[in-house]
């Protein structure tokens, strides 16, 4: 494969693993019924995913389903770019106000392109099934602590282990 | 009346309960089930067929002695090479394609997309074959672009015809399957008769596909003519072609239908179509039907992102399969000026 194949390749590529098949929400609450209503039930998460960057959820399909459609959306902002008339369509469907798409496109877009990491990420918090969804690189609290770098090969562990590496005697079994 | 599966068929372990198979009544293999030795070697284990009208005795495969003979791996080669087209072209070739495939190949070539299954489902090398075989039928026979709306003439192979030719000319109303056994269905008025023949887009025994009128509508499929007046799809079998250029864009047939009053064979307003006059087919429903018409009307489709992902054609895939038949094509169009 040439450079600017493989290039394009890794720039479009998916960064999310999607099942084959749509997750189901059941009894999605207040947007109508069918398909259409399931799409506007996520729609509005998708909009406070995007004013908030983070949201909790009780029900997990909902959650799950926020996700996936976060992801595509930023994907295909990524790759499209706010002149691409369909892609501002799309927007200001997912979206619904101005505000919320000019953020999108001047904030989360430049801050995301850059890696192959997935745009937002999903946590499990607690026992009772709080379901956190956030967008990646966001300025609050973490949920997930950082480790600094260096730290982790002070760990007895690791630095048991890097001492049983650089020594010739030992041979493990 | 058959006799009821004996008592100890159930403790059997060939009990194979009561089904048809091929026409047979299967029954329990209850002639080891009364004998004191070990249930015998899967290779004993078929099924008592007792005899019935239509049935056909039906043997495991290796019982039935046809055996066919393999081809070594050198006389595969000599075939390819006097077909003169093989799958000889490798990934590394497609995948050197350095030059843009042009929008005419997509429009010639639409059943050279993969099909929208699960990955599960799909075979790359499967796929590769069937378009190696196409470009090899197409050598033979020249098969035009064409889309929903366009008007075909096709004459196939029939023995009882006088000239040993069935010619058919017909509106173009489906199209169907992706690969080597894409088929596409014309429609027409015959006798004040309407029929609807199916073809197999590469089927040997189509003599010649012509093309009579190059259009596109506004829907993928014209099923609800089968409601509308006949008019709609009334073509004379005797229609001189009409020319086209392959580099203009397909010309866009944006007529709306009317239908017919009810009853109807489906129902045409939960489909989404575009070419049916929607005023007046709303007008012979009751609100609670122009409701659910218009949820189904599909307009939200295009802001479905997930629906969008799962049930279309991976970029990669389809941009593989055009390479693949580019490269084919430009080979098909030596091999036809070689000709002349």
């Amino acid at each position: 494969m040439s450079a600017t194949a493989a290039a394009k390749s890794a720039a479009t590529r998916m960064r999310f693993n999607f099942p084959r098949k749509q997750v189901r929400i059941d009894a999605p609450m207040g947007f109508g019924t069918g398909q259409l209503g399931r799409l506007l039930l996520i729609r509005d998460s998708v909009s406070a995913l995007v004013a908030k960057e983070r949201l909790e959820f009780n029900d997990r399909p909902v959650a799950v389903n926020t996700q996936q459609y976060s992801e595509l959306l930023l994907h295909k902002a990524t790759l499209l770019g706010p002149d691409n008339p369909a892609m501002r369509d799309l927007a200001f469907f997912w979206l619904e106000n101005q505000q919320l798409v000019r953020k999108m496109f001047d904030e989360l877009v430049p801050r995301l392109a850059g890696s192959s990491k997935p745009y937002t990420r999903l946590h499990r918090v607690g026992s009772a099934g709080l379901q956190v969804l956030e967008i990646r690189d966001n300025q609050l609290p973490p949920l997930v602590p950082r480790v600094e770098p260096g730290v982790r090969s002070q760990y007895l562990i690791n630095y048991l282990l890097k001492c049983a590496r650089e020594d010739p005697d030992f041979k493990p079994v | 009346m058959p006799p009821a599966p004996s008592a100890a068929a159930g403790s059997c372990a060939l009990s194979l309960g009561s089904r048809f198979l091929f026409g047979c009544r299967v029954t329990a293999a209850h002639r080891f089930a009364a004998s004191p030795v070990q249930p015998p070697s899967p290779l004993h284990q078929q099924p008592h067929l007792q005899p019935c009208r239509q049935g056909r005795r039906w043997l495991r495969p290796e019982f039935r002695g046809v055996y066919k003979p393999r081809l070594s791996p050198e006389a595969m080669k000599e075939f390819w090479r006097l077909s003169g087209i093989g799958p000889d072209h490798s990934r590394a070739k497609v995948a050197d394609q350095q030059a843009e495939v042009p929008p005419e190949i997509k429009r010639l070539y639409q059943e050279a997309l993969p099909p929208i299954v699960s990955q599960d489902y799909r075979d790359p090398i499967v796929e590769s074959l069937h378009r190696a075989e196409m470009m090899r039928r197409r050598r033979v026979i020249n098969i035009p672009e064409f889309h929903v709306g366009s008007i075909l003439a096709v004459s196939v192979m029939d023995k009882h015809a006088p000239n040993k030719v069935n010619r058919f000319v017909g509106l173009c109303i489906l199209r169907r399957h992706t690969g080597l056994f894409t088929t596409f269905t014309l429609r027409n008025m015959v006798d004040q008769v309407c029929v609807q023949i199916e073809y197999e887009l590469y089927s040997p025994s189509i003599v010649s596909i012509q093309l009579l009128k190059l259009e596109r509508r506004l829907d993928d499929n014209l099923l609800y003519l089968m409601d509308a007046p006949h008019s709609h799809c009334t073509i004379p079998f005797d229609m001189v072609p009409e020319p086209y250029s392959r580099n203009d864009p397909v010309p866009v047939n944006r007529e709306r239908v009317r239908l017919n009053p009810p009853p109807w064979m489906c129902k045409w307003h939960l489909h989404g179509y575009q070419g049916i006059d929607l005023e007046h087919l709303y007008s012979y429903l009751s609100d609670k039907d122009v409701a659910k018409a218009i949820e189904f009307s599909k307009a939200y489709k295009r802001y479905d992102l997930l629906d969008q992902y799962l049930n279309r054609v991976p970029v990669p895939d389809a941009d593989y399969a055009f390479k693949d038949i580019f490269i084919q094509h430009q080979e098909l169009l030596q091999h036809q000026q070689q000709q002349q």
